[in-house]
């Protein structure tokens, strides 16, 4: 009776084996907040999907399944999310691969929360030898690469050519800003002398000619670049205070302020209000613009055609602060990294691999206004035939720097905000005055980190 | 043995969400944690900290402004006047505008601020420069230009509406014969306020500058979601300064240990704060019939 | 009144200036009401207009805010009536745990002597200065332990641990003043302490209870900081989430979006403030949410 039994149990199982499949769930992390970036959790389904594929052809009795989320709140929330739930240390809780700004690799690498890739990389030589060699520059810590590009961008400004034509600019001159800005010629001065020209032709308010994101970001760095200085130090990997070139960027702020062209309340103006203003044309330079923006306008609740922003709108990398000198563009590549928590982190890093299809990334780069992370998109048709893509790619790609890969970068980048460029813009300090507030604050928290530089 | 029975769930709850974390806190404020939640001790290394941190006394200063502020202006005095005056009106408008008042305390703490955030915006799409506009004036930068302000008065008329309904209660409460004879005595208004409300209702005006200095103390969602604390930390409080600290975007590395530091001094001050009321408003006799809608 | 009857002359000076002054009063009223009277007004205005002019005169009527009700502004974003459900469930769950707690504690502080009483009594002040929204860092260890992580019963729980301790206080109060002679005559007819609570005292006892449920729910159903710091999944998201989501980094949103959803939260509350004013204008000493 008992062999019976066992007998049945054993049929049974083999028949339960052949006929139910193994399911792998992989889990992911995702981020816009731009909507459009949506095709970061997108492009992960469809790598998932073309490995079941792949799998049904083989005959194998494995699926994989994702399960991504998308946050869209802010990005402050989303890695505050990302930083409770790693601690954890549990799988449960934590996502195979998470996908975020690259600055985030040295905190998680210090604290053991992601695994290094170099390994995996080699595996793949197809894909991978394809990347750009610079953006593998913004994965790596402490010799190791620990994240895979998902993409980048460039910054920039952009302009009004209708509101530069009323004020007089020749269509020539308009449409040459960005060759001479690449040449060098044009600098941050005619940034400014183009301001006071639309402030004093009327052509729009006062405070309304030179605007700039109201927030913290890497952008804020391009000045410290512009201006001649560095971030981090190449020897030791400790972060730079370049006391002269920060000076010359908030004496650069107060002047946008002191002449009228920026409000001293530009940190309070929210985002929306931003974007409908320069693209309805109340404004006349987004100072720190991005090359994702373009996307935005063109969707809800901005709605601008494509063709009315080629019209009116213009872009160039951030002009150089000296006559001769070279335009900057920092570029902040969007990583994935596979989490220490993971259970299958071959498999994880293999949709990793797919997600990075050629035809997959350049659906997110259009779609989402973001540039290429592989050499062969170029000669992709349609991200070959992207105009925007192209002249971004174009005027930005040779300038491009990158913020410093250190745990404390962000809060770099937060406190030459918060702490110097507002109090000089709001008025509550000088220039000076807050050179010190700024070099106080990053001592306070970097301690040795921090290197003072005259 | 019942007793406890029935007083465990109580008890359970209060241990597992305010004492044991407080203590968690009191002890992580020792620790240098952060972003890569290793739990090492440094004595009083986070303290130390704080004496240097340069930001504290501006912190100090908007904090005691805030406070005291909010407290004086809107949650007693203001408090007050809307009860004597909701009291004397009528009871229908009486009751209408302490409903009014009472509104913004039960708004979702993110509507109250998107209103606000559309009242003070910078630019001439919101209401106060909108009207500004209107007849030709230029934009103000209000959270600028006064972040104290700002949040006093957008924590204030939440907190006014505390104070009135207690206040307004109280006043009930007093026996009519007692007005009636000031009334015919030929009291104005006025002196029946002075000479026979407010000595009636000088319990439950203890009480509320009491309950709601600590209150205010360690209150900070408003400010989070109008202001963030700034321009420059200028609005930025105590408590929100430790948030910041802790969850923002502020810091990359999420300094928990200082924050968790500067969350004990709070939690040390208002527990001195409480001892100390209780010496001087004698609370004790508060506790025996601690039903205000009596007395 | 009787006063008129001696002193004839003084009547109608004392009316006039009685008239003057209830205009001073009226006056000063809608004075002071004024920004919230405007604020509440935009919501409704803006939920059903486009753009405004100078900020506050709108521009035509649209329905046109309203059609996240049935597609969601953003793809990422949860359907809007999953989320009210959460929103409910928060609110009913902080609601039903507090009510049960301070009711049952409040009985036995009010009704029993006890070894710690006073001390109970007195921590509910002492509590309030615990400032438990800066105590956020010890809470998310707490509930990672008990594994209420990123769920709504782990909001609900801090939330209601928070309120409990004055809702016990205002309870207490409504226990007071059922004499004891109610109680006496239920305990000597044979009846359980129990039942003496469950079929005496707690009919007794209903605007009190009334009174803490309706302040347990505005609070749960108005939730912020525990639920954006401990909730990440969609699926838990309430309509304070999905408000965050639209103001967000202050990046994709418009004012038509953000008044509709506001209104749209503000419906409940609405209600219930209509119909249980009577309830909120009884209420005693420490049982307003959260303080201040």
């Amino acid at each position: 009776m008992k062999q019976w039994i066992l007998v049945i149990g054993l049929v049974t199982l083999l028949g339960l084996c052949g006929f139910a499949q193994q399911e792998i769930v992989i889990k992911a992390w995702t981020v816009g907040p731009d909507d459009p970036s949506i095709t970061r959790k997108l492009n992960l389904e469809a790598a998932v999907e073309r490995l079941n594929k792949y799998l049904a052809v083989v005959g194998a009795d494995v699926r994989v399944k994702i399960e991504a989320t998308f946050d869209t709140t802010t990005w402050a929330d989303y890695k505050r999310n990302n930083l409770l739930a790693l601690q954890t240390g549990d799988p449960e809780k934590i996502a195979d691969i998470i996908v975020t700004g690259h600055e985030d690799i040295g905190p998680y690498a210090e604290a053991g929360y992601i695994i290094p890739l170099d390994d995996l990389i080699a595996k793949y030589p197809e894909v991978y030898e394809d990347f750009f060699p610079a953006l593998w520059e913004s994965c790596t810590y402490k010799g190791q690469i620990w994240g895979i590009p998902q993409d980048t961008e460039a910054r920039g400004f952009y302009f009004r050519k209708d509101l530069l034509r009323v004020a007089g600019y020749s269509e020539e001159f308009i449409e040459s800003i960005p060759e001479r800005v690449i040449a060098g010629e044009f600098t941050l001065d005619d940034i400014v002398d183009i301001g006071q020209k639309l402030v004093e032709a009327g052509v729009v308010e006062e405070g309304y000619a030179v605007w700039h994101r109201p927030t913290p970001g890497t952008d804020w760095f391009q000045f410290v670049y512009d201006f001649g200085g560095t971030l981090q130090d190449p020897e030791t990997g400790k972060l730079v205070l370049d006391k002269s070139a920060v000076l010359d960027t908030l004496n650069f702020i107060k002047r946008l302020v002191d002449l009228g062209l920026t409000p001293g309340a530009m940190s309070q103006i929210s985002w929306p209000e931003i974007h409908s203003s320069f693209s309805d044309g109340q404004v006349g330079i987004f100072l720190t613009g991005g090359s994702w923006n373009w996307a935005e306008w063109q969707r809800d609740p901005y709605n601008k055609s494509e063709d009315y922003l080629w019209d009116n709108v213009g872009f160039a990398p951030i002009p150089a602060a000296q006559p001769g000198g070279e335009p900057v563009s920092v570029s902040h590549p969007v990583v994935h990294l596979i989490t220490a928590a993971s259970r299958h982190p071959e498999l994880a890093f293999l949709v990793v691999t797919l997600a990075s299809a050629v035809d997959l990334n350049t659906d997110h780069a259009i779609g989402s206004g973001h540039l290429a992370i592989r050499q062969s998109q170029l000669s992709y048709e349609p991200y070959a035939g992207d105009r925007h893509a192209k002249r971004v790619s174009e005027l930005c790609a040779p300038f491009s720097r990158f913020s410093p890969n250190h745990p404390s970068a962000p809060f770099y980048w937060d406190a030459l905000f918060r702490d110097a460029i507002v109090p000089v813009e709001v008025g509550a300090l000088s220039p000076q005055a807050a050179l010190e507030n700024l070099i106080q604050r990053l001592k306070g928290e970097l301690g040795e980190e921090l290197v003072v530089q005259e | 043995m019942q007793g406890f029975l029935f007083l465990s769930p109580g008890l359970l709850l209060i241990l597992a969400f305010f004492i044991i974390p407080a203590v968690v806190t009191a002890v992580m404020g020792f620790t240098s944690l952060d972003y890569r939640f290793k739990w090492d001790f440094v004595g009083l290394g986070n303290y130390y900290r704080m004496v240097r941190d340069y930001l504290i006394p501006r912190i100090l200063v908007n904090t005691l402004v805030y406070t005291f502020g909010t407290l004086g202006i809107f949650n007693v005095t203001f408090g007050l006047i809307l009860a004597l005056l909701t009291t004397s009106v009528g009871e229908r408008a009486g009751l209408f505008f302490r409903a009014l008042w009472l509104l913004p305390r039960f708004t979702p703490p993110v509507v109250y601020a998107a209103i606000w955030l559309w009242i003070l915006s910078p630019t001439k799409n919101g209401l106060l420069n909108g009207l500004r506009a209107a007849v030709g004036l230029s934009p103000v930068a209000w959270i600028s230009q006064h972040p104290w302000g700002v949040i006093i008065i957008t924590n204030g008329i939440i907190g006014a509406s505390m104070g009135m309904l207690v206040f307004a209660s109280a006043i009930k409460a007093i026996p009519r014969d007692y007005l009636w004879a000031a009334r015919v005595d030929g009291a104005s208004w006025f002196q029946e306020v002075r000479h026979i409300i407010l000595p009636l209702i000088r319990w439950p005006l203890m009480f509320i500058t009491a309950y709601q200095t600590l209150s205010l103390l360690t209150s900070y969602e408003y400010i989070l979601l109008i202001t963030q604390g700034g321009p420059f930390h200028a609005s930025e409080v105590w408590s929100l300064y430790a948030y910041n600290l802790a969850f923002s975007s502020y810091s990359g590395t999420y300094p928990f240990g200082y924050a968790a530091a500067l969350a004990t001094v709070l939690v040390v001050i208002g527990a001195v704060a409480s001892v100390i009321y209780w010496r001087i408003f004698k609370f004790r006799e508060m506790m025996a019939p601690p039903r205000i809608e009596t007395v | 009144m009787g006063t008129s009857r001696y002193r004839p002359g003084s009547l109608v000076r004392q009316q006039r200036k009685q008239k003057a002054l209830k205009a001073g009063m009226y006056t000063f009223l809608v004075l002071a009401s004024l920004p919230i009277i405007v604020g509440y007004l935009w919501l409704i205005v803006g939920a059903f207009s486009g753009n405004f002019v100078f900020g506050f005169v709108p521009q035509g009527f649209t329905l046109e805010n309203w059609s996240f009700l049935w597609k969601p502004p953003s793809p990422a974003w949860p359907n809007i009536w999953r989320t009210v459900l959460n929103t409910f469930i928060l609110a009913f769950g902080v609601t039903a745990v507090v009510v049960v707690v301070s009711t049952l504690g409040a009985y036995v502080i009010s009704r029993m002597q006890f070894p710690g009483r006073s001390l109970i009594l007195a921590s509910t002040l002492i509590l309030h200065a615990f400032p438990a929204i800066t105590l956020l860092i010890a809470l998310y260890y707490i509930l990672r332990i008990l594994g209420l992580l990123d769920t709504l019963i782990g909001v609900i729980l801090v939330r209601a641990g928070l309120m409990v301790p004055f809702s016990i206080w205002v309870m207490k109060g409504f226990f007071d003043d059922v004499p004891w002679d109610i109680e006496m005559s239920a305990l000597v007819d044979g009846a359980t302490r129990f039942q003496t609570f469950w079929r005496v005292m707690l009919p007794l006892v209903g605007p009190g209870i009334a009174a803490i449920a309706i302040f347990a729910f505005m609070s749960g159903w108005a939730e912020f900081i525990f639920l954006v710091t401990f909730v990440r999944s969609p699926d838990a998201w309430t309509l304070t989430s999905y408000i965050n989501a639209i103001i967000g980094n202050y990046r994709f949103t418009n004012y038509g979006l953000l008044a509709a959803v506001s209104l749209f939260y503000m419906v409940p509350v609405l209600l219930f403030f209509l119909f249980t004013q009577k309830f909120l204008m009884r209420v005693t000493v420490g049982g307003l949410k959260g303080g201040r």
